[in-house]
């Protein structure tokens, strides 16, 4: 019970920019340095230590980069709705500040499932693109991170930014399933039945394994580029509240 | 009938109104002073709904706008900076598509452009008139409004003598009937309206 | 606002954007005159062999369509914030979602609906045949209003910020309305059944209307502030 009061007081805190920005700057390091080992040791399993796959060989291996980066993008979406509808409804400036600090890291990751995507399908199936429902429809959730990055960055004001940013990704989030549904079915139409990124035969567990180690170490690497770039957000936003002039410049 | 009681207007995280508190009366006319950015525009559309970043509390007739926003609204009348003129329009439509001032007899908004001084110019383009003229096509629209409550902001911005004289009157005549006026400005422009000021 | 119901400011609404409209011809020119001119640029850039224009036709006019709606986003609100009319929507004691849709509607009415009337040109300019006009309308009549309905969405969230980045936002939200509507025009070129997806249009169109123009409702909100 104790524990529970205590989360939710630590929540409560975790609203105030300067404990949270200290909050981060003490907790920053250690966890810079545990996401970096963790990372670094999934992807070691993964690129060189997992079994080599009888039908595609080592070529495979780039999916330990191409499914947590996928995976990463749409959690990430569905985050930034999430938080973009507390910020709307409640009006929380953390809540916006981490929409517009998350934006970029899913763009980002977006970017990098679409080209690990394409180097994947490059020796596997001999082109560097295909137009299969799950590329297309990860290529139009691309385009609408980069709208809602447009968005905010267009605004000065800060917090009206946020707030704009938040109903185009509740929007987004609304319109997201019918966009992958029209694709699904569009590519049934015009591609019979074709080879698909997304299929997982059943994976041994030195497979899967691997890869479930790597889609965590990418999920601990966005809370970490998260922390970083909240914590510059709150810089950028609060540089001449006396908090920050007392704790942040004179240290 | 407006209340305001320890009103706080935030604009981009900055504090424009700290703890204002007034009443304004029926009858009464309230001047609101102060220097550019000091917040009297925010004030008025923080009143009006139109500025959500707010505390405090407004009653209109005793009862809190937020609960009460239809009978305030449906009473008070709001002139911003902008106009609302629409300059592609004549005269006479800018009376009768405009939401303050449909579904008037034509008498009426004759009488109306007449008082304002707009009488030969109904079939005008707004396009060719001056700020002045296009402005007392605003004003026309306060006699045909049937409101209780005026927001008018920076009234005599941009009309020469005559024009000030205009809304004085015409701000008297109104006030005799019952309404209310909550006007802005830089400056005081009648010895007889209370005065506000926010710097 | 006194004795406004809400019929007399729907009819107000519509009113006054259709007078403002045809007040300035380029208002319901420009979109109709992109719309013939990108049109014309595809078989240019593209080649002019009949089978091959026939087969891209109706992918052609819908992007053309697309584009061309892309093109009047702008003028959907700018205006109105400039000179205090849209404060003026949020003082009238209706609920504002619905004096939008009359926006839209008299924004479709101008931009999209002449559209539906110039694709007969472009069912002459790719050969193809009469049994395509009928759907091809229909999904044009379905899409073009869809389409309005996100462009006003897009450019109430970019109110002032220009027409680009309103139409960075449509695009992606426009996707389904594109497969949609090429495919009930092609299943037509093919002689088959092309109801199924007039239906999904439709229901598409019944869903989106209400909730995107809350949405715009919202957005307008957040950028008179």
């Amino acid at each position: 019970m104790t524990s529970f009061s205590a989360i939710k007081k630590w929540l409560i805190s975790m609203g105030s920019t300067p404990f949270l920005y200290k909050w981060i700057s003490r907790f920053l390091p250690i966890l810079m340095t545990i996401c970096f080992i963790f990372l670094s040791i999934s992807l070691f399993w993964g690129l060189l230590l997992a079994p080599t796959d009888y039908k595609q060989g080592d070529v495979y291996r780039i999916i330990f980069m191409h499914v947590p980066s996928s995976i990463l993008s749409q959690s990430i979406f569905i985050f930034m709705s999430i938080v973009g509808g507390i910020c709307l409804i409640w009006r929380a400036k953390v809540a916006g500040m981490l929409l517009r600090c998350s934006a970029p890291i899913g763009a980002s990751f977006t970017f990098l499932a679409l080209v690990s995507g394409a180097i994947w399908g490059k020796p596997t199936w001999g082109t560097w693109w295909v137009w299969d429902a799950r590329l297309t429809s990860t290529l139009i959730l691309f385009f609408i991170y980069i709208a809602i990055i447009g968005i905010y960055s267009s605004v000065d004001e800060k917090q009206k930014g946020d707030r704009s940013a938040a109903l185009l990704s509740l929007v987004g989030v609304v319109m997201i399933p019918i966009i992958k549904k029209s694709v699904d079915w569009w590519q049934t139409l015009h591609q019979p039945s074709t080879f698909s990124f997304t299929k997982s035969p059943s994976m041994p567990p030195d497979m899967y394994l691997p890869l479930l180690a790597c889609v965590l170490s990418f999920y601990f690497l966005f809370v970490v580029l998260l922390l970083l770039r909240l914590r510059t957000e709150i810089a950028l936003r609060e540089d001449r509240k006396n908090w920050f002039k007392r704790e942040v410049l004179k240290k | 009938m407006l209340e305001v009681k320890n009103l706080n207007c935030f604009r981009s995280n900055q504090k424009i109104i700290s703890d204002l508190s007034f009443d304004l009366n029926k009858g009464e006319v309230i001047e609101i002073l102060g220097k550019n950015g000091s917040g009297k525009t925010t004030l008025l559309r923080s009143i009006l709904g139109l500025t959500r970043e707010k505390e405090g509390l407004v009653n209109w007739k005793g009862v809190s706008i937020k609960k009460n926003s239809h009978d305030f609204l449906s009473h008070s009348f709001y002139q911003g900076h902008s106009l609302a003129v629409k300059t592609r329009l004549t005269v006479v439509e800018n009376i009768v598509l405009n939401p303050y001032s449909m579904n008037r007899e034509k008498s009426e908004i004759k009488d109306a452009l007449a008082r304002v001084g707009l009488k030969d110019k109904e079939r005008r383009v707004l396009s060719q008139l001056s700020i002045g003229q296009r402005k007392r096509v605003s004003i026309a629209r306060w006699i045909l409004s049937e409101a209780e409550i005026f927001l008018i902001d920076e009234p005599f911005s941009n009309l020469d003598e005559e024009g000030s004289n205009l809304i004085k009157d015409l701000i008297e005549e109104l006030t005799n009937k019952g309404c209310s006026f909550l006007l802005t400005g830089h400056k005081s422009s009648d010895q007889n309206y209370k005065h506000l000021n926010l710097d | 606002m006194k004795n406004s119901t809400l019929n007399s400011l729907l009819y107000l609404v519509l009113k006054r954007d259709l007078v403002l409209s045809f007040r300035r011809t380029s208002t319901y020119l420009t979109p109709l005159a992109f719309f013939l001119v990108v049109l014309t640029f595809f078989p240019l850039a593209l080649g002019t062999d009949s089978n091959f224009l026939q087969r891209i036709g109706p992918g052609v006019l819908w992007i053309s369509a697309l584009l061309s709606s892309l093109l009047a986003v702008e003028g959907i609100f700018n205006d109105d914030y400039k000179d205090g009319t849209l404060d003026q929507m949020f003082l009238s004691n209706q609920p504002a979602f619905l004096l939008i849709i009359a926006k839209v509607f008299s924004h479709w009415l101008i931009t999209g609906a002449p559209i539906l009337l110039a694709s007969i040109i472009g069912v002459i300019f790719f050969f193809l045949p009469s049994s395509a006009v009928f759907p091809l309308l229909l999904s044009l009549t379905l899409g073009t209003l869809i389409l309005s309905f996100f462009s006003a969405f897009g450019g109430a969230i970019s109110l002032g910020k220009g027409a680009i980045l309103s139409a960075i936002i449509v695009l992606p939200f426009s996707v389904p309305i594109l497969l949609l509507g090429t495919s009930v025009t092609n299943a037509a070129l093919n002689g088959d059944d092309y109801s199924g997806f007039l239906f999904f249009l439709g229901a598409l169109f019944v869903l989106v209307m209400p909730f995107i123009s809350l949405a715009t409702a919202e957005a307008l909100r957040i950028n008179n502030d």
